[in-house]
Formats: structure tokens, sequence, C-alpha cells
């Protein structure tokens, strides 16, 4: 499978299986801070194959994209009836492009910035999943993973950078599948029999894992995976 | 073969185009064809017209279970294949007004049958019934694909067991990226006392890993073999706790809003029954 990466800031993968208004009420419950991205970075939706309704795109402009203030550079949609509809608003449809590519060009006009940009670091960004991962499943990317859900035993993530499932971590993960080392893996509630940290393979077994079935990072340190309980959400009230 | 054919010419009784529902699982032997053969037996009680297709190329068991096989003369690969006419096809079960069954064919295999064949045969099925259901086979290769290719709607077959949860989760992403809506599921042979004991997923534990709708949940029963050795769908006749969650599933799919039966009063009940029977045989 070849490496799904964004280069332009996040790519939200919107699940299908939400009618309108629960796909709007769930991203309204997101705090804007999340949103907040670099200034040369944005947002691409992905609205895999749903069916959007003009409805639909008003609402999220009007609840969503400006209420929250999101740079949305790319309304992505299988779904051709649907780019249709979005490209006669005059919203692009189409994968950005990659900002490396966008640098060189300028590197070709400018010449007297092109060491400047050269030395900025490539940043593949961030997937943003707003589904649990059913056995079978499996995204590979270059760069980092948000999982708003659960990763099912059975489906599986490699990630050039770091990984976070917010919901029961079944599954197999792999951080820093192409070799980094700075990256870690948070889970809402750890349960998972094996880890891949960069070149690292982990066990973890329910009865001698202290962090088993609880909220927890894993890192590497020094080569070595450590594995952390979240002790300070205990007292948090979420209400 | 007249008498049939000027009874099915007769429509659905709602007079519009009926419901095709797939009941699936991934793993072999959780009960999609008990379910399939008893939920289409409760609706048909219930006044509707309800078709059971086959779609087990290859290893026909709804015949079986429904108490049919006697009847079988063609299947539905002979339909497809133009050898004979649907409504020759077509097995009317006497016992109940309104419910039939389309064989599957056994000398096949699934190759036999391609999806564009099968919404073809749901497209010819669809203004003559209530219910389409079509019994799938286990795994996710071409039978399934092929089963639910025609279908709008999906029930889910798992038992409180982790390697059927989670074929029934592989199921569920499979069914999703094929656009069919709802996805409900039904927890088949569940054991309360065994729950209680910490030994069997509980509800809540599979509902939390499927994130779907539940239907219902069957009661393991001892019933259930009897009825499938006797050809007779326990819907039909026998009142047992299956037999009642069978009905209430069927129910819900009417959108009736039936609550959930209290699995353990009914553990208590059979344990109530077993002391009785044992004493009984005491007497004599």
């Amino acid at each position: 499978m070849k490496p799904d990466t964004t280069h332009y800031g996040m790519k939200y993968i919107l699940p299908e299986n939400l009618n309108d208004d629960e796909l709007l009420g769930l991203l309204a419950g997101i705090p804007s801070d999340v949103y907040k991205l670099p200034e040369n970075q944005g947002v691409a939706l992905d609205f895999q194959t749903r069916k959007c309704s003009s409805e639909l795109i008003i609402q999220m402009l009007r609840e969503i994209v400006w209420e929250k203030n999101i740079r949305v550079i790319a309304w992505l949609c299988q779904n051709e009836e649907s780019r249709k509809l979005l490209r006669s608003a005059g919203l692009s449809t189409q994968e950005p492009e990659p900002e490396e590519k966008k640098s060189l060009k300028q590197v070709n006009q400018i010449p007297e910035q092109k060491n400047i940009i050269l030395k900025e670091k490539k940043y593949p960004g961030w997937k943003v999943i707003f589904n649990s991962l059913r056995s079978g499943q499996r995204i590979e990317t270059e760069g980092d993973v948000l999982v708003w859900g659960h990763l099912n035993a059975g489906a599986e993530i490699v990630a050039g950078g770091s990984i976070i499932v917010a919901g029961k971590l079944h599954g197999i993960v792999h951080a820093g599948g192409y070799g980094r080392k700075d990256i870690f893996v948070w889970s809402g509630c750890f349960e998972t029999p094996q880890i891949r940290l960069a070149n690292k393979l982990c066990y973890a077994d329910p009865d001698s894992t202290t962090c088993w079935s609880k909220c927890a990072l894993i890192t590497l340190e020094d080569g070595t995976p450590v594995i952390r309980e979240n002790k300070f959400f205990k007292n948090l009230s979420l209400g | 073969m007249s008498d049939l054919n000027t009874e099915i010419k007769s429509s659905s009784s709602s007079g519009s185009l009926a419901r095709v529902i797939v009941t699936t699982s991934g793993k072999g032997g959780v009960g999609k064809t008990t379910s399939t053969a008893n939920i289409a037996a409760a609706l048909a009680k219930f006044g509707k017209k309800v078709v059971a297709v086959d779609a087990d190329v290859g290893l026909r068991n709804l015949d079986v279970i429904m108490g049919l096989e006697n009847r079988v003369v063609y299947n539905f690969i002979d339909v497809i294949e133009g050898t004979c006419k649907l409504n020759q096809a077509l097995v009317k079960d006497k016992r109940v007004q309104g419910l039939y069954l389309l064989p599957a064919a056994q000398t096949r295999t699934k190759d036999a049958v391609n999806p564009e064949q099968m919404v073809d045969l749901c497209n010819q099925l669809k203004p003559e019934f209530d219910f389409i259901f079509l019994d799938c086979p286990a795994g996710i290769e071409g039978g399934f694909r092929n089963a639910a290719a025609g279908a709008d709607e999906a029930l889910v077959v798992t038992t409180p067991e982790i390697p059927a949860v989670r074929d029934a989760d592989r199921i569920i992403g499979m069914l999703e990226s094929m656009g069919k809506s709802p996805i409900r599921l039904i927890i088949n042979r569940l054991r309360p006392n065994m729950v209680q004991d910490g030994d069997m997923l509980a509800k809540d534990d599979i509902l939390d890993v499927l994130s779907i709708d539940l239907i219902g949940v069957v009661p393991e029963d001892e019933n259930v073999i009897r009825a499938t050795n006797n050809g007779e769908p326990m819907t039909m006749t026998l009142d047992s706790p299956a037999a009642q969650a069978y009905l209430n599933i069927a129910e819900r799919l009417l959108g009736h809003d039936v609550p959930l039966m209290d699995l353990e009063s009914y553990a208590s009940r059979g344990l109530i029954s077993k002391i009785k029977k044992f004493f009984s045989r005491k007497r004599h």
C-alpha cells in the first residue's frame, strides 16, 4: 500500500455512517483550538463516498468553517454528484498540492531565498480519523495519526510519526514505522498485546502490565520502550 | 404448479417494494440460517409476505431448517440461468401464510452466481414481497459479496465469543464500505449465567467493540436444536426464550418499540423448570 501523506496540514476523514446532523454535531463538538494550524497549512475535509446535499454544505460553512474560523483548502469527495455541487460553488475538490512542490516553485522564482526555503523541514502532517477502525482496516502514513474512536482487534496503523488512539487500543500500532525514534503512542484505554515503536517490538500482558485498561503513554527513551499511566486525569471533571 | 403461480402473482401486502436484508456474520456456526428462518417465519406470522433466499450456494441448509427440503425442485441458480421461472423455484410454506423459500443449488459452487445477477434476482422479487432475507454464507469472499450486493440492509449475527465478534467487526467494516444501511446486530446464544460469572462477553462489551445498533439478544436455548432437527422454525409454534427473542426482533424490524427481554429471569425460570422436572421424575 502506498503511503498516504498530507503535506499541507490536516486531512479529516469524515465518517460515512453518521447522518448529516450527527456529522455536524461531531464537528461542532471539537474545540476551535484543534483546527488552528500554521499559516501555510490548511484542512482538507474528506467526505469519502457521502452524498453531500446543498443544505449540508451551507450548514458546514455556516456552523463549522466560518464559526470556528477553519482554513479549509479542499473539499474531497468520491461521489461525482457531490463533487459537481462543490465545484459549482467554487470550492476546490482536488487534493491540495504538497507544500514541498509549492516551495520549489517559489525557489525557481526567487533565487535569493533558495537556501532558507530548502532548510525548512518537511512535515508530513496529521491524519485524523473520526471513525473507529474495524478488524481488517489498515492505515499507513508517513505522518502522525489521530483516531477519534477505537482501534479494534485486527485493525492496524503504521505511521512514520506518533499515534493517538482516543478510545480503546486493541489493534496493532507501529509508530516510527520508517525509522523515526522521536515518537509516542497515546491511548485512552491500553489493551493491546503488542506494540511496535521504531525498530522495537514490545509485548504487553494483561496480568503484568500495570497500565492495562488504563489511559497510557508509550515512548521510546534511549532505545527502551517506556509505558506510563495517565494519573492526572483521575480527578479531572470533564463535565 | 398453477395454484402456486396464482398465489405468488399477488403483490406485497403493503403494495410497496420489499426491504432486502442480508443476514451475515463472517464466522460460521453462529446462527445466521437459524436467525433467517425464525425472523422470516415471525414476520410472516405478523401478516407480511416474506421470502427467505438461501444464498449459500453449495452448502444449502435453510431448506432443512424451514422443513421444506422435500419440496425443493428448482433453485435460484436455475432462475438466473433461465432453466425455470422464478415462480417455479419459490417454495411456499403451507404452515404460515405469506412465507416462501428460494433455495440454493447444492451441486454448484459460489462462482455460479455474480453480484449483478443477485441484484437482478432481488429486483425481480421486490415487487412481490414485503421482506426479502438473503442468508449469507460464512466468510468474506465471493459468496458474501454476492449475497450482500443484492441487499439494502444487514443483520449481523454474532455469538458472545471473541473470534465471532472480531469476524463480525470485519464484516461490518465491509458492509459499511458497500453502503449498506442500517446494519444491525443480533447477539445469539447468550448465556446470562456465564455473563454473570464473567466467563462470557456481556452485551455491552460486544456493543462497545462493534458500535452498531442492537436489534436483539437471543439466549442459548435447547429448543433451537430441537426445532432445527424437526424442520420447524420456533417462531411458528414453540413458546421458548429464543422464539420470543426472534419474535421481538421481527417486531423491531417492523418499527415497533419492543424492550429487550429480561434474560436473567428467563435463565432462572429455566432453572426452576429443570428442578420441577427433576422432582417429577423422582415421583414417577
